[in-house]
């Protein structure tokens, strides 16, 4: 009889059977892992955007792979990790997309990017409200933010402007502005003047824009609602995705009531300044003037430039602003540190508009020409990377410029309600 | 020398031919050239000079290479210097390499401005920009050495097709960007609505005219490529066919212009628009065909047309780059002077167009006036079968000219 015996260089067909088994189930749980490792990423720059009306409404964003699907916010008052059942409130993302991609080096790399949407409203003023992000049955981290007060109480908001730069100073102020508000609840926003990456049309640029936005979180996930502009380099569509902005001729300039009687008025100098966008000023400044003790306005390209050459701002803007009595304008682009004396009619004038600037959450900073006569005394301009800090009291608003170096206080300015509306 | 043939031997030395005069159209066309290039310069130094605004070429290295900003600023200065020195030179004592260094300057401009994605519609800035740098390349072209001026016809005519494709692609380009309504230019039209009406237009109405100027531009650029001026010689199938060519690529440049994602919204919104009006259904893509064969007609007619057409280009240049001073004041007259070639690259155009159909035309006729006595009495000699021919001239009577001159022959010198 002739017995086959197996080669013993040979496995025999059971230890075949086993060993594929064992690769099969390796593979298997590597594929998990990785799914798990993948899911648990999925859910990228959550965000805070206010427009409107901050005190009561808040648009909760990020970025994930997929855009069909079930999408929701969970969110309350209380903290309540890991516990989804205990928020009090939920609501669906209803803005679900994929972000356009117009360059072709980024198709193939990018194809699957995200953004999503959920509008909150109904909050209650002056709340630290709790959330997660629940996108397609993955839970995110619970992340928290504080809403706008509806009282007079002293508030703080930050400013600033160019957050495009070459990652090391950025990173820098990231943590600057991490450390502002761990340290200072008062602190519950960033008007961003413009200029978050190179090129607007960039989906890639926007990722590593919004990652370092995401920088700006605190250790127990406070986030900072940004209230933003529109910068030269922010052009096309991508802007409106990542900030919920319809687009459209009434695209990205508004009024955010910061408090009831402080207006925040966001222009955007990248669309026609003397058509549309004017008569709306005109209008949207006698509407709030009459209501409001403090007017701001917020726009990108400097009207009173301590580099370049003023925008068609100065032509269209300020004389509305004169006109209406605007307190403060709050500029970037220019990549300097700037503060004019109160300007009314070309000159300095007791009664005019305060104009404060020009970027530098990143940017390489310039050296200003000093010799413009609205920067000499009483006015101030100077370079270095930089964040402002804007304390708003019934009696004051102060204003202060910090450097990143040293954290010091370069320049710190004091405005009194103008009389007629110091209610 | 001893031994020759008397009849060999060497006469007087004969001088060498006196060179042709430079045509004075050719001198004419360099001086415009000059002017708009010195001016040109001045509108490059200005802001540099004067730290009013820094170069797009500062902006890229500081915020692509960086580079500081005082090494950025000291660049700038310098180039502003040497730019007002270069605009002196170019008029008084125009050479070459001096000449190159205004395209080279310039071209790297137009190029930073691309890189740096700061302005609206920066992905066209090099083509919006071509003019300044290939109005100082058609100059070298005209300019054999310092102070003297080419002859060759062949460096002329490189000079004119070299102004009339710089030309052609700024129109085009800025066609496009008015098309797709750039926001700067809706203010130049609501300013200057201001400057010299006292009033102000609805934004709408500025962006009707826009998309109207587009259109324009695009028809004129093709229609400046196709001019083809001196086709009134040519036989008649020539000119319809060429028309029709020429035509045919305008309606198609404006149809191809409304793919674009901001003109195919105005055209759907007009269609929208009539729809409701007439109270029946139009489609946008009737309207765009509509559009472009309108485009295609105003085209073949502007061929026929062309020095009006030529000389409005010009005037088109010129009105556009004022528009930047109506706008933002004398603070930005600098904006204004850098745009002097896209008025006088048309001019430049024009001037050597005329030259060379000039000559063409002198050409022909003596052409016409050779030919005559070869056949004298033959059917046909007049150029129109079955007509009887002139007698032809007698022999003392014909006189044989150069192609190009039309001086009389020289007596001939016995040997």
């Amino acid at each position: 009889m002739h017995t086959s015996r197996t080669h013993p260089s040979h496995p025999s067909p059971r230890r075949l059977c086993v060993a594929l088994l064992l690769v099969v189930c390796f593979s298997g749980l590597h594929l998990a892992a990785a799914h798990g490792a993948n899911a648990e990423s999925d859910i990228r720059h959550v965000r805070v955007i206010w427009h409107e009306q901050p005190a009561t409404s808040a648009v909760i964003s990020w970025t994930s792979t997929t855009a069909k699907g079930d999408f929701l916010v969970r969110f309350g008052p209380q903290s309540a990790t890991g516990k989804l059942n205990q928020y009090p409130s939920q609501v669906a993302a209803k803005v679900n997309d994929q972000f356009v991609i117009t360059r072709s080096n980024e198709k193939e790399k990018l194809k699957d990017v995200c953004y999503h949407h959920a509008v909150l409203t109904g909050l209650k003023p002056s709340t630290r409200y709790y959330f997660t992000v629940i996108d397609q049955g993955q839970a995110s981290d619970e992340f928290s933010f504080i809403t706008a007060p509806a009282d007079d109480r002293d508030f703080s908001i930050l400013f600033g402007g160019d957050s495009k730069g070459d990652g090391t100073a950025e990173k820098d102020i990231a943590g600057m502005i991490r450390e502002f508000i761990e340290k200072d609840e008062n602190i519950i926003a960033l008007a961003h003047g413009g200029d978050y990456l190179n090129s607007g049309d960039s989906l890639e640029q926007w990722l590593g824009a919004l990652d370092g936005l995401e920088r700006y979180a605190t250790s127990d996930n406070r986030l900072l609602p940004i209230i933003p502009t529109r910068g030269n380099h922010d052009r096309g569509a991508l802007f409106q995705q990542v900030f919920n902005f319809p687009g459209g001729k009434r695209d990205s300039y508004y009024t955010t009531q910061l408090a009831p009687a402080i207006a925040l008025i966001t222009l955007n100098t990248e669309l026609s300044t003397a058509g549309d966008q004017r008569l709306w000023l005109d209008a949207e400044l006698a509407k709030v003037r009459a209501k409001n003790r403090w007017v701001l306005a917020q726009y990108h390209r400097p009207a009173w430039p301590a580099v370049k050459k003023p925008s068609s701002a100065l032509k269209d803007f300020v004389p509305l602003f004169e006109q209406h009595d605007v307190d403060l304008v709050l500029e970037a682009d220019g990549h300097v540190i700037k503060r004019t004396p109160p300007i009314r009619d070309g000159k300095v004038d007791p009664t005019g508009v305060v104009y404060l600037g020009e970027g530098g959450l990143g940017v390489p900073q310039r050296k200003p020409d000093v010799t413009r006569w609205y920067l000499k005394e009483p006015g101030m301009a100077a370079a270095g990377h930089h964040i402002m800090k804007i304390n708003f009291s019934p009696a004051s608003i102060q204003t202060q410029f910090i450097l990143l170096d040293g954290r010091r206080v370069l320049d710190e300015a004091m405005l009194k309600p103008r009389a007629k509306y110091a209610k | 020398m001893e031994g020759m043939h008397p009849r060999i031997a060497p006469s007087k030395p004969v001088a060498a031919p006196a060179p042709s005069p430079v045509p004075e159209a050719v001198i004419w066309t360099t001086w415009v050239l000059r002017i708009a290039i010195a001016l040109q310069c001045v509108g490059m130094a200005l802001p540099m000079v004067t730290h009013q605004t820094p170069s797009p070429l500062n902006e890229y290295l500081l915020n692509h290479q960086g580079v500081e900003d005082a090494t950025a600023g000291m660049i700038d200065q310098v180039t502003g210097f040497a730019m007002f020195g270069i605009a002196v030179v170019v008029l008084v004592f125009p050479i070459s390499p001096i000449v190159l260094l205004v395209a080279a300057w310039a071209g790297v401009t137009a190029w930073a401005t691309q890189m740096n994605e700061g302005d609206a519609f920066a992905f066209v800035a090099v083509p919006a920009q071509a003019v300044r740098f290939i109005a100082p390349l058609a100059l070298v072209l005209l300019l054999a050495w310092p102070g003297h001026y080419a002859r060759a016809a062949w460096r002329q005519h490189g000079a004119m097709w070299l102004l009339r494709l710089a030309a052609a692609v700024v129109f085009i380009a800025h066609g496009y960007e008015a098309f797709a309504l750039n926001p700067r230019f809706i203010d130049y039209i609501l300013h200057s609505g201001q400057f010299f009406f006292a009033t102000t237009f609805p934004q709408q109405t500025a962006e009707w005219l826009l998309r109207l100027i587009g259109v324009q531009d695009v028809i004129l650029a093709v229609a400046l490529i196709g001019a083809w001026p001196n086709v009134k010689h040519r036989r008649s199938s020539w000119r319809i066919g060429h028309r029709v060519i020429v035509g045919l690529v305008a309606a198609i440049s404006v149809y191809q212009l409304e793919r674009f994602r901001e003109p195919r919204l105005f055209v759907d919104w007009i269609a929208g628009e009539l729809s409701h009006w007439l109270a029946m259904p139009v489609a946008g893509d009737a309207l765009v065909l509509l559009l472009a064969v309108a485009a295609g007609l105003v085209a073949m007619s502007c061929v026929v047309h062309w020095r009006g057409l030529i000389i409005y280009m010009a005037c088109w240049g010129l009105i556009t780059a004022a528009a930047r001073v109506i706008d933002g004041g004398f603070v930005r007259i600098d904006e204004m002077l850098i745009r002097a070639c896209n008025a006088a690259a048309p001019l430049a155009v024009l001037l050597l167009v005329q030259h060379f159909s000039q000559t063409e035309s002198a050409a022909a006729t003596n052409g016409a006036k050779k030919k005559r006595p070869t056949a004298p009495g033959t059917p046909g000699a007049s150029g129109i079968s079955g007509l009887p021919s002139r007698p032809a001239p007698r022999p003392s009577q014909v006189t044989i000219h150069s192609e190009e001159s039309t001086q009389p022959a020289a007596p001939r010198r016995p040997i």
